[in-house]
């Protein structure tokens, strides 16, 4: 079966993506399970007291279960053979449902779970059309397979970007003292408002606002703009770009399976040549500055504020600005691509990396 | 699809329909898990993120609750009363039980369900239970141990455990499942 499919490039750039999404999540949860008990048995155990989740397996097989995933991610992102090695993770994601933490099942992971089914089932399909009619005759049915594979994938996405908006339509979310909007809003223009004269809450409550609206428009908009084939390729910069806030406080998941999805509303020829005009572009003289300023902005920033205030710089375009500058003049679709990875890496490290080392001085300790 | 259509043979075309099969197949059971919220049949993964949708979905706007399922059963504990038990995961559960209450947040009843069943399996253990459902409904258990619907659960969590959510207080009762004392502050 292999990669026998014919979605090419867009497959396999799904694959990679969602292979790295997954790994993230997994990363996440070892930060998660490290900074709470240092042992990943111990934190199975301690939550099966807490939730009904865990009495159907016992903790070892949640154990085998995460350490599965991590492999077959990996698989997803350096192997050839990602049609297999996605049906396997279908599998095992499928058996880890039953293994997770409170509160439960997240709304990302549900959209993996149909993803990797989607892609395990038309895969199968694919590979029973290529047995049962022998070489060289399948090509009729295996491109009918690879149609459908894409087909179902849109779907899923766009229902998702349409449900998103349509249970935003209650009372609480355009309450702009209650809206869950003033999470991502408030600390980005915390710093700006220490700059104004004027008065602070009515500044907060005109900016949180114009959130409530702008991403209803947004998530309302968005599966229009991607079923239109005229508008596909702006509706998936827009769906990137409307991430690149969420990444800023730390929220990974969803960004990471939005950029996975990119891909399949490019053609093959597209995707060949943003690839190709990406890497032209990829200098070293680039990644350096790109470097340096994102280790100025995330390591050396002297406090919170600072941190805060150089986040607000970061996702306005900050190093990118400065590193592919020239870029972004010249393909905007290009710049997109590089801000965003570069956002989704830092934003991975942050999450792993430095979490753990600031919280493991609160750890729970079981002599505590 | 459509050019592909034109050359199909009739072996394709069967191919076909059964890939569209399977498209409406996936679609529906998609739309069926985010349309859940408002069927009373589950909240969670149902692309409700941030929206600020109640886990029983009767803020929305303009689309009605359709209660076909009634899963979405919260409860308020008025009084609980537990004889026999005397382990450590009773005294943590008292202890949730007693924050929920003053902080005013409605327990979910497959939730509650687990830890009576849990409790239960100690012998001679009687648990006399008095709550409120959020729909304003009063039920009393003389001995919850000896109902067994009140000790059936499903182990998927379909709902919050709570609401308003308690995930600080349940991440603070399994660090302290251990035994090494409550796990309030």
């Amino acid at each position: 079966m292999g990669n026998r499919m014919s979605g090419g490039l867009r497959l396999r750039s799904f694959y990679v993506l969602l292979g790295i999404g997954c790994l993230a999540h997994e990363l996440q949860f070892i930060a998660r399970q490290y900074r709470w008990t240092g042992s990943f048995r111990l934190h199975l155990e301690k939550w099966g007291e807490v939730s009904p989740v865990f009495t159907v397996f016992p903790p070892m097989i949640g154990l085998v279960v995460h350490v599965v995933i991590f492999i077959l991610a990996l698989g997803l992102i350096v192997t050839r053979r990602q049609q297999i090695i996605a049906s396997l993770l279908a599998m095992i994601v499928v058996l880890s449902l039953f293994t997770i933490a409170p509160p439960g099942i997240s709304n990302h992971y549900i959209v993996v779970t149909f993803a990797l089914l989607i892609t395990a089932t038309f895969g199968a399909l694919s590979h029973l059309a290529i047995k049962s009619q022998g070489p060289g005759t399948y090509q009729g049915t295996t491109e009918i397979a690879d149609v459908a594979l894409f087909r179902a994938l849109k779907h899923l996405f766009v229902i998702t970007y349409f449900f998103a908006a349509f249970h935003k339509l209650n009372e609480e979310w355009f309450d702009l003292t209650k809206t869950a909007a003033r999470e991502f809003i408030v600390p980005y223009i915390t710093p700006l408002i220490s700059l104004t004269r004027g008065n602070s809450t009515d500044l907060i409550h005109a900016t949180v606002a114009v959130g409530v609206y702008a991403t209803l428009a947004i998530e309302f908009s968005l599966p229009f703009l991607l079923l239109w084939r005229t508008t596909r390729i702006l509706g998936c910069l827009l769906a990137v770009a409307f991430n690149v806030p969420i990444m800023g406080q730390g929220v990974v998941d969803y960004p990471a399976i939005v950029l996975a999805f990119s891909p399949i509303f490019f053609t093959e020829d597209e995707l060949q040549s943003l690839f190709s005009q990406l890497l032209s572009n990829l200098t070293m003289v680039r990644l350096s500055i790109a470097t340096f300023l994102w280790m100025y902005i995330y390591l050396c920033s002297p406090d919170k504020i600072m941190k805060t205030t150089w986040q607000v710089l970061n996702h306005t375009g900050g190093y990118s600005l400065v590193a592919f500058g020239d870029v972004l003049l010249r393909q905007g679709l290009i710049f997109a691509w590089v801000y965003i990875g570069c956002t989704f890496v830092q934003e991975l490290f942050w999450n792993v990396a430095l979490k753990v080392r600031s919280t493991h001085d609160v750890a729970y300790n079981p002599n505590s | 699809m459509k050019k592909i259509t034109s050359r199909l043979k009739p072996r394709e075309l069967r191919f076909r329909a059964l890939s569209l099969g399977l498209i409406l197949l996936f679609d529906s059971l998609y739309i069926i898990n985010c349309l859940a919220p408002y069927l009373g049949l589950k909240f969670n993964f149902s692309q409700t993120m941030y929206s600020g949708l109640l886990p029983t979905a009767e803020n929305h706007l303009f689309f009605p609750k359709i209660p076909i399922f009634q899963y979405d059963s919260y409860a308020s504990i008025t009084s609980i009363d537990i004889v026999g038990s005397e382990t450590v995961h009773r005294k943590n559960f008292e202890s949730f039980v007693e924050s929920a209450r003053n902080s005013g947040q409605f327990i979910h009843l497959n939730f509650l369900k687990y830890h009576l069943d849990r409790i239960c399996r100690e012998e001679n253990t009687s648990i006399a239970i008095e709550y409120q459902t959020y729909w304003k409904r009063r039920v009393y258990h003389a001995d919850a141990c000896a109902t067994p619907r009140m000790r059936q659960y499903s182990f998927v969590q379909l709902y919050p455990s709570c609401w308003p959510t308690c995930l600080d207080e349940l991440t603070r009762w399994a660090r302290k499942a251990d035994g090494s004392g409550t796990w309030q502050r």
